[in-house]
This record gives structure tokens, sequence and C-alpha cells, in this order.
């Protein structure tokens, strides 16, 4: 276990590197000169030869990249043009935001998810079973902001309440916070809900064919032994991986929703990063992202192992 | 190719999924013809309004009408989805026969650099590129592109490998057939399912992202249609025209939906073995 641990984290190394290359191209494959780019056609020719000195953008490229990534290594992801504050800070306020967005949702859409998918698998063909599989369809097929702005549309038009304008962090004052939330949390969570229903449903169809269902029934076990103490385990690792995938989908969409609803997460930074050219903005934030997505898959794979011991690697 | 063809027909996903997808391409491919009107033609004096006889879908803020948008807007979708999943098809089906067919170095090479693809969440690499290369339908198809690449490439190279040992690959080697014949002629083929099922679904995500990235203010860009924008548009109104979010909702939601479906569709055909969960 350790090994596999160990050689995991050795690989992580290359991609960790390459995931740096990337982040760092964003502003060199600029078409043109990025310095001219983020200051505005308007800017004086000295301020964009001062931003291109002070951003070490006259040095050979590798020279860049050194600096840059050693720069990040301490911890300074550089400072934003059009606000002239540190990166990081802001990213790890706003990454705060985002979690208590995306956990939400995660909680909401999987914890509908997996008991429909069971149920839904068990009494298979029932009137459940198919508009749980039409909702799951719907759910992949309707873009999530499509779903959001229909929320939003319904519950204002037919019940006259809009969410509050500020945000408030869920552990200052839940009650309140949780009205701005929740709304976007079920636009995420309805997504990640569709897709967890199938794949709980799929992997439950196909354990409980097997012998050994029968076998633990025959043994006479009744049918919540049967499901939760032998089919369960089995059939969580396809359940496991869908919801691991998901962390991408989460990280992506609630950039989405942030927009949609307002809130001011880590998101909407990038977001606003990309639409002010503030390139430093963009590649401290994407760079952020991919490392915890990258953390995340690294936190499932492990899951795994605890879950289905037969893996070795 | 007929037992393709009938199994196809008992399919009643594929068939019915598949009657929708041509349906909904005729509409695009004539969307000049369809439209009653020009998309961007401002009508001032009809402003925000509901269905009528002139306009059977109603008008947006400026007064166009909303049924010939959501047709133009069938165009645009169709026309991103399609191209950018020309695009990823190519080059992911190149580098995932370099990769399955000649293995070793090769494969190691352009397996790492799609992890490291891999390791973005996807809408985030989409931002990423037009971050670089800016807002725009073409710069858009650039982007969905590039970023479904490595999917691409991860199919075409198990596709591979699972076919690269079989006797007939041997026999074409053995009567002396040089490596592009083999490649082209023996392998791909065998490629041009799992390729096509593949496509079917990336078209879906592909028109997804795209209305993602043209709700944001990225993609393609005002005043041309395109369903993600008009919905970013439409928030404003909402409870004045409801059919404005309403209507390219509905558009989107049964355009993604035919694809899936025709998707899993295929792959049910073409691929027996995939039976799990119906």
């Amino acid at each position: 276990m350790t090994t596999y641990i160990l050689k995991r984290l050795l690989t992580l190394f290359p991609i960790l590197f390459g995931i740096s290359v990337v982040v760092f191209l964003i502003l060199h494959l600029v078409p043109g000169d990025p310095a001219l780019i983020m200051l505005g056609t308007d800017a004086t020719d000295e301020a964009v030869r001062a931003l291109r000195v002070s951003m070490g953008l006259d040095k050979p490229l590798p020279v860049q990249y050194v600096n840059w990534i050693s720069d990040i290594l301490r911890g300074d992801f550089g400072t934003s043009i059009r606000t002239g504050e540190p990166i990081l800070p802001e990213i790890l306020e706003r990454f705060a935001v985002t979690l208590q967005l995306t956990l939400l949702a995660a909680v909401i859409g999987w914890s509908l998810a997996v008991p429909i998918g069971i149920l839904s698998a068990v009494k298979i063909g029932s009137a459940l079973d198919l508009s749980a599989r039409l909702f799951a369809l719907l759910g992949i097929s309707v873009p999530n902001f499509a779903i959001g702005t229909l929320l939003l549309l319904v519950i204002s038009l037919y019940f006259g309440w809009f969410p509050p304008v500020e945000f408030i962090h869920l552990w200052e004052n839940p009650a309140q916070s949780l009205q701005k939330l929740i709304l976007p949390a079920i636009t995420l969570g309805v997504v990640m809900a569709a897709g967890v229903m199938r794949m709980t449903r799929s992997a439950f169809l196909e354990t409980l064919s097997q012998e050994f269902i029968r076998t633990a029934r025959a043994k006479g076990n009744p049918e919540s032994v049967v499901l939760f103490g032998h089919a369960f385990r089995n059939a969580a690792i396809p359940i496991v991986t869908v919801m691991g995938m998901q962390f991408g989908y989460l990280l992506g969409g609630s950039v989405v929703v942030e927009r949609l609803f307002s809130i001011p997460g880590l998101g909407q930074y990038i977001l606003d990063g990309i639409q002010l050219r503030d390139y430093p903005v963009v590649q401290g934030g994407v760079l952020f992202v991919a490392l915890v997505f990258v953390l995340v898959n690294l936190i499932v794979d492990l899951v795994y192992t605890m879950i289905d011991p037969r893996i070795e690697y | 190719m007929s037992n393709f063809r009938h199994r196809f027909w008992r399919n009643k996903t594929a068939v019915i999924s598949g009657a929708c997808l041509v349906f909904i391409c005729v509409i695009a491919a004539l969307a000049p013809v369809i439209a009653p009107e020009d998309p961007t033609r401002m009508f001032n004096e009809r402003r925000l309004e509901g269905s009528s006889s002139d306009f059977w879908l109603g008008t947006d803020q400026f007064g166009r009408d909303l049924l010939s948008r959501v047709i133009y807007g069938a165009q645009v979708s169709l026309t991103v989805g399609v191209s950018s999943v020309a695009i990823s098809a190519f080059f992911g089906a190149l580098f995932g026969l370099l990769a399955g067919y000649f293995g070793r170095i090769v494969d190691a090479v352009i397996m790492r650099i799609m992890d490291v693809l891999f390791a973005f969440p996807e809408i985030l690499l989409a931002l990423a590129v037009v971050a670089v290369l800016g807002p725009g339908t073409y710069k858009t198809i650039v982007a969905i592109g590039v970023v479904n690449i490595p999917v691409f490439t991860r199919t075409v190279r198990g596709a591979v490998l699972s076919v690269k040992n079989l006797d007939y690959v041997e026999s074409a080697r053995a009567i002396g057939a040089r490596t592009p014949r083999i490649l082209f002629r023996e392998i791909f083929p065998n490629v041009s399912a799992p390729l096509l099922v593949q496509s079917s679904i990336a078209i879906s995500g592909a028109i997804l992202t795209e209305s993602i990235l043209s709700f944001l203010g990225l993609g393609v860009q005002p005043p041309d249609p395109s369903w993600g924008g008009m919905i970013a548009e439409a928030r404003r109104f909402m409870e004045l025209a409801p059919g404005m979010v309403l209507w390219p909702c509905a558009a989107m939601t049964v355009t993604i939906l035919a694809f899936n479906l025709f998707g899993d569709a295929l792959r049910d055909i073409l691929d027996p073995k995939h039976q799990a969960g119906k």
C-alpha cells in the first residue's frame, strides 16, 4: 500500500511539471505583445516598457520560466495587473467561497442521487425508475447555466423570491448564507446527481445480477443486508469513479454558476482576469485549480484502494 | 455492414434520435431559407413581445424575431460542434494511431502530454485557450477542438492496441506491406467504430461547451445569434419575456439530448459487450 502511494506520488512530478509549462505558456502564446495587451491600446510606450521589464518579459523564455516557477514555489503567484494586489491571497479567499458552493452542491447532488439510483435499480421498470432515468438524461443534456436560469425564472416568477445580493460565508451566518448558496448549489448538484444516479443504477444492476448475490439471498439474508452488506461495496467502485470525475466538472462548472448567481468565487476571479486581459490572474487561478484537481484525483485513487483491496498497482 | 444496418434499424433509440439529428441538421443548413426574418434585424416597435402570428416565438429586447434567432443559433451550434469535433477527431486519431501502433517512446511521449492535458478540468482548459486566443466563433472552434484531442487520442489508442497484434495485421506485415499501408488499411477501419461513437458524444459536449462560452461572452459574439448568448441576454428580461430563455433552452436541450442518445445507441449497436444497465 505504501509503495503504491509512493509510486503514485512519483508520477505526480512530471504531471505537475507539464501543468506548470502549460500555464506558463498562457501568457506567452498570446499573439502580439502581452504587455501591450494587458495595459490596453491607449497605454504609453514607457508604461508598456516598464511592465515588460518588471515582469521580466525581455528575458529569454527558459529564464522566465525558471523565475516564474521559483516564485510560485515560494508562494508568490505574482500581482494583478488591474489591482496591483498579490494574487495568491485573493485566490485563497475566493477558493474558500467556491469550496462552500461545490461542497454544498456535492452533498445535495450525491445524497439524492445514490438512494434514487439504488431504488431505480431495485424497482427496475417502475414509474420511479423511468422518471429517474428521464431526469438523469435531462440533467446531462441541459447546460448548467440553463438549469440555473430556469430555476431563477421559476422561483422569482412564481414565488416572488430572489436570492440576496450579498455573499456571506456559511460559518458566519448559515441561514443567510444558504439563501445565497442554495440555488447555485442545486444548479450544480442537479448535473452531478444525473451522472451519479445513472452510474449507481447501472452499477447496482450489474452487481445484483451476479452469482454471489443469489447466494446471499439463498442464505436467507434480508434484502437490506444483501443490498448494503454485499452489493454496495462491489457497486461502489464505478460510483466513486464517477464522483471523482465530477470534481473536474465542479471546478469548471462553478465558473458559470458563480457568474450567473454573482458569487465572488475563484471562477469569477479567473473569468474577470480573462475579460480584463489580466494574464497573471488567469495563470495563477488556472494553476491553482489544476493543482487542486490533481490532488483530488490522487485522493480518489487512494480511496479506491481502500474500497477494493484487490486493486494493486 | 448489412449487419450494422440491420441492428441500427432495430434500435428504436438510434432511429428516433437519428431522425431528430437529421431534422436539426436540415433546419440548420436551410436557415437562410426557413427563417422568417434576418436574425439581427430589429423591429423597434415590437420589442419583448410574446408569440404572435408575425413572430411565432415572440421577440427579444431589440425586437428581433426569436424563431429566426433560434434557427440561426442551430446553424452556429452545429457548425461549432461539428467543426471542433472534426479537429479533435483528426488529431486525436492521428496521435492515437501513432501512439498505439509504434508504442514505446512515441507512445510514452504522446500519452504523457495527453495526461497533462487531462489534468485540467475541461471548461478550465477551454477558458485558458480562449484567454490566449481571444473570443470569437472561429477561435471557439479551435479552443474546443484542442480541448477534446486527448479523449480521442485515448480512445483510438485503446482501439489500436486491441487489434495491433491480431493475426490479420501480422499477415499483412508478412506479405511485406509497409507501415503506412498497415496503419490505414488494416488498423484504421477497426478503429472507426469507437471513433464514431466518441464523435457523436463529443459533438454534444462541444455544443454544450460552446453554449457555456457564449453565455460567458467568450464564444460567439453578438449580434450573431447563439443559444448560450441568447440566454445570457435574456436574463435581464426574464420576467417580461420568459420566451427569451425558454425557446433557446428547449432547442439546446433537444439537440444535445439527441446527440447523447444517438451516441449511446451507436455504442450499443457497435459493441454488443457494452450492454450494462439497459
